[in-house]
């Protein structure tokens, strides 16, 4: 449950940048969060709400979009999207995949007004 | 109007993790981030290791100790002797990079070769957060039931070493090591792992010069790079 931390990394960024190109308001900011961060979007969402209150992103829309890891077949080679570390190989069905990224927390943008 | 931002929400944590790592170089110190669910053992583990590096390789510790609450286990490593920091997330799940920054500000490294942080007993949030550590130490104990790879699978798969706690328990509880073998060959082939009891001190031994060799080897690498010698830029800052 550290999505309160995160919560509130991504509202000092985007408040940071948003006042210093004198916006008035963050209507809309857009998130990638990968499967394998043990990120829950719905409890980030609500944190989100919690901490922007009285901050120049309240009301803002949070887009969460998910993003699979890579997995690595260590048998036959296949390279296939994973949601989970643990994973069976798409192509020869061996258990013996390696898994990369999908844990990858990115602000991608956010939409403002003047 | 739409401002394109592309960045890691983590990129904080990570650059100043940089600089802790940068520190420990400088300061010629091995660090060991110590993680586990709660009641695993780790501070009984420390409580083993640390004496056991000072008598049989010279090697002196600190601690930096993380709880939710209190001074608890910051109190036992105090009485061994040793420089203790005790951090108090005050209801965090983990630790991070900036609590680490900030511990290390009360903390004289000088004559310290070793620095183990004790995580906040967790086998989930603090897998994400990169301390600056060397060595990432996961304790698994017995009766936690040998699942816990597959139902943590991130702990495991980010973790350097594996040490699996009150091996004295074994023979009465239906624990398969294999299972665990198995689980973490998948996720994490690399993964080293220590079979141990910290109550009876079995297995300490093997897990204690391991570390001193990754002190070792530590030392040569940082003496080759200039660490130490004011190489490190990233310390003054």
């Amino acid at each position: 449950m550290h999505e309160a931390s995160i919560a509130q990394s991504i509202l000092e960024v985007v408040s940071r940048q948003a006042e210093a190109g004198g916006y008035r308001k963050v209507t809309r900011i857009v998130i990638k969060v990968g499967y394998l961060s043990s990120v829950v979007p719905e409890s980030l969402e609500f944190a989100f709400q919690a901490l922007s209150r009285g901050t120049i992103a309240e009301g803002a829309r949070l887009d969460i979009e998910e993003v699979p890891g890579e997995g690595r077949c260590r048998a036959c080679g296949a390279v296939f999207p994973v949601d989970s570390f643990l994973c069976v190989c798409e192509r020869c069905g061996t258990c013996d995949v390696e898994v990369k990224g999908g844990d990858d927390l990115t602000l991608e943008s956010m939409d403002v007004e003047a | 109007m739409k401002i394109k931002l592309v960045r890691k929400i983590m990129a904080d944590n990570n650059a100043r993790a940089r600089r802790n790592r940068g520190l420990f170089a400088d300061s010629r110190v091995l660090c060991v981030n110590v993680l586990s669910g709660p009641g695993a053992g780790k501070t009984a583990i420390l409580e083993k290791t640390i004496p056991a590096l000072r008598e049989q390789f010279a090697l002196h510790s600190a601690v930096i100790e993380g709880d939710v609450e209190g001074d608890l286990d910051g109190a036992r490593l105090d009485a061994l002797g040793v420089p203790v920091v005790q951090l108090n997330t005050s209801g965090a799940c983990h630790l991070d990079a900036t609590m680490i920054a900030s511990a290390l500000e009360e903390l004289d490294l000088a004559g310290t070769q070793v620095l183990f942080i004790e995580n906040v007993g967790n086998l989930v949030c603090p897998a994400g957060f990169d301390l600056g550590e060397d060595l990432r130490a996961v304790v698994l104990s017995i009766p936690e039931g040998d699942d816990k790879p597959i139902k943590y699978p991130a702990m495991f798969k980010k973790a350097t070493v594996l040490l699996i706690n009150k091996c004295d328990l074994a023979p009465h509880l239906d624990f398969s090591i294999d299972r665990v073998h198995r689980a973490c060959k998948r996720l994490n082939p690399e993964l080293v792992t220590f079979e141990l009891s910290a109550r009876t001190g079995e297995g300490v031994a093997e897990w204690v010069a391991f570390l001193a060799e990754k002190y070792r080897l530590k030392a040569e690498q940082d003496r080759r790079t200039g660490a130490g010698a004011g190489g490190n830029k990233e310390q003054s800052r």
